[in-house]
């Protein structure tokens, strides 16, 4: 009883004395540190079993009495059971709050994770599922991770049931890390747990846990954590979004006017140099212009030009194999007997410009001819180049980001034996 | 939350009254408790202060659960066989009463319904069902003392047997057995965690 609080006692075996750590009324056993005598808290502290062989646990970085806050809630430790099972151990802490009543502390393999009983059952029984499937429990998606016995190899302090070394219990465990849910049968009671895993760090500035003992690279329950790549997936979302944003936005809405659109058609020229000369009108000049040509030439044997109208000076220079001027990005394609131009420009005056088509030097002797080229000029376009660059950019890093949590999860899930 | 205020017709102290519908109070200044019979305040007799614990509730300090505010302006102790438990009696925004059971970091909220009825103490044994509800705990306990304001008479030193009942979903459902007859109450399990005390 809480109310009629005592703070030692001699042990009912072999005489020790005994520090009680602040345990309440639900404490059932307490296990002499000395002779490993399991005595009835209930029952005027009477034997119920002697373990004076027990090893004290090698890799305990906590000891009976410690004190720290978590959750800012303040906790001491009451009790200690190590655990045993296929190959591998850890131990359970019992930890006591005179406000916020009994937990466990769990350290494996270096990880901590704060368990607590939960009277909220799950949506199914963990024995009747299979693993990885999946239920509800304290609001959240559990999968099934693994089920196994484990038997008690050390035991001491006050405990709120009674455990012995050799008693044996089955658990079976999920996850949604950092959560767990776990359900643990003995032969006398079914009882749940829901659990969180707490940063090694923050148990061994609350409570001084001995830093001795390094946490292996994988968990069930470690958060992923990544300190580049999932940082900067996280930055590249928004841009993901803005560059997304703004290229439909051009796309749709910034893809310029028409200024003019032209079919010329052209006369045999024979074996005689041609020029011909199409004008168009440019109004704005903050924006690009899209020069857009097809023709049905002889293939490469035209360079196109462009300048003002009455300047000596050509603006830009269009060809197959030499293009310069002020151009920001031209595709010239020959197929066949077509050739296809799409130029971006920009000029710094309003007015009237011209385009000539330039015959190229060659050795080739037969017929050439223009005879229809399509001319397409637009004004006002906003290219959405750049945009597109960073949304491809951003999409790459969060998709890497995407591989490296996958490789992740992977790995967490492998260890239970159904991720392989 | 309007408060009114009485006089102890003991000290003579202001005694500000939070819940309009309560029935005992304890005044804080002289310890008397009081019996409150619509406008006439009844003294009941002087009862020991009750020994503080730590105790996540305080009377008159609000906390809030799942985005609403109480105030516990009661308190009542029981003694059982294991230690005790508290009942804090706390008004929540809209003016209602709701009990708070604890023990040791156990926190249950319930109210009162209307017992079933016949029940018998004894029908209910550990571990049988009654009606789609476990019965998880039973034992006999006994008022210890009380402070603050109550909706119910409560006799200091009156024992009682107790079922506790449990089903699916963090549903409690509990009973007492007393010469006065059956009182019951149904409620829910929640996590102290959640339970978030204003400074």
């Amino acid at each position: 009883m809480n109310n009629k609080k005592i703070e030692g006692i001699q042990c009912t075996q072999c005489n020790a004395p005994l520090s009680l750590h602040g345990g309440g009324h639900k404490i059932k056993s307490l296990t002499c540190q000395y002779c490993g005598t399991v005595m009835d808290a209930h029952n005027d502290f009477k034997v119920l079993a002697q373990f004076s062989e027990q090893q004290k646990p090698a890799n305990s970085p906590l000891s009976m009495g410690m004190q720290g806050r978590i959750k800012g809630i303040h906790f001491t430790v009451i009790g200690i059971i190590e655990w045993y099972s296929e190959g591998s151990q850890w131990i359970d802490y019992q930890i006591f709050s005179s406000t916020h009543g009994y937990a466990w502390l769990v350290h494996d393999r270096g990880h901590w994770i704060f368990l607590r009983r939960t009277r909220h059952l799950p949506s199914k029984s963990l024995w009747s599922i299979s693993l990885l499937q999946s239920f509800t429990a304290q609001e959240r998606k559990f999968r099934l991770y693994e089920r196994f016995n484990a038997q008690i190899t050390y035991v001491v302090g006050e405990l709120t049931w009674i455990a012995r070394v050799g008693d044996q219990t089955q658990l079976a465990e999920a996850i949604a890390p950092p959560y767990i849910f776990s359900e643990e049968r003995s032969d006398k009671e079914t009882e749940f747990y829901f659990g969180e895993y707490i940063d090694a760090l923050e148990i061994e500035s609350e409570f001084g846990a001995d830093k001795k003992y390094p946490a292996s690279k994988m968990h069930p329950l470690k958060p992923y954590q990544s300190k580049v790549i999932a940082p900067l997936a996280k930055a590249a979302k928004p841009f993901a979004w803005l560059s997304l944003f703004v290229s439909l936005l051009i796309i749709f809405f910034m893809h310029g006017n028409t200024v003019d659109v032209q079919l010329v058609t052209t006369e045999n020229i024979n074996n005689e140099k041609v020029q011909l000369t199409y004008e168009f009108p440019v109004k704005k000049t903050k924006q690009l212009i899209i020069l857009q040509l097809d023709t049905h030439s002889a293939g490469d044997l035209f360079d196109f030009l462009i300048k003002k109208k009455n300047s000596t000076r050509p603006l830009l220079q269009l060809g197959s194999n030499n293009t310069k001027g002020s151009e920001k990005n031209t595709t010239f394609i020959i197929k066949k007997k077509i050739t296809s131009v799409r130029s971006q420009f920009n000029v710094t005056k309003a007015g009237v410009y011209q385009l000539s088509f330039i015959e190229k030097k060659t050795n080739i002797t037969q017929n050439k001819f223009i005879s229809k080229v399509k001319i397409k000029i637009k004004e006002g376009y906003v290219s959405a180049y750049y945009f597109t660059l960073l949304l491809i950019f951003s999409l790459l890093i969060i998709f890497v980001a995407y591989l490296f949590r996958l490789s992740f999860e992977s790995a967490r899930w492998r260890a239970s034996g159904v991720g392989s | 939350m309007n408060t009114h205020t009485i006089n102890c017709p003991q000290c003579g102290s202001d005694l500000p009254l939070t819940f309009r519908y309560s029935k005992l109070m304890l005044c804080d200044h002289c310890g008397s408790s009081l019996f409150l019979e619509d406008d006439a305040v009844r003294f009941a007799g002087k009862q020991s202060i009750l020994p503080e614990y730590p105790s996540l509730l305080q009377l008159k300090q609000t906390f809030s659960y799942l985005n609403n505010t109480y105030l516990p302006v009661g308190h009542i102790r029981y003694d059982y066989e294991k230690g005790f438990w508290d009942e804090w009696w706390v008004i929540d925004n809209s003016g209602e009463g709701v009990w708070v059971t604890v023990d040791e970091g156990d926190f249950a909220f319930e109210r009162e319904i209307e017992p079933p009825s016949p029940l018998q103490f004894q029908d209910l044994r550990l571990d049988t069902m009654f009606d789609g509800w476990l019965v998880t705990e039973r034992g006999h306990a006994t008022c210890e003392g009380f402070e603050g304001e109550l909706p119910k008479i409560v006799t200091i030193g009156a024992s009682f047997d107790y079922v506790d009942l449990s089903k699916r979903g963090g549903k409690l459902f509990s009973l007492e057995f007393s010469d006065q007859g059956i009182k019951a109450a149904k409620g829910i399990w929640v996590d102290p965690f959640e339970i978030k005390v204003d400074e």
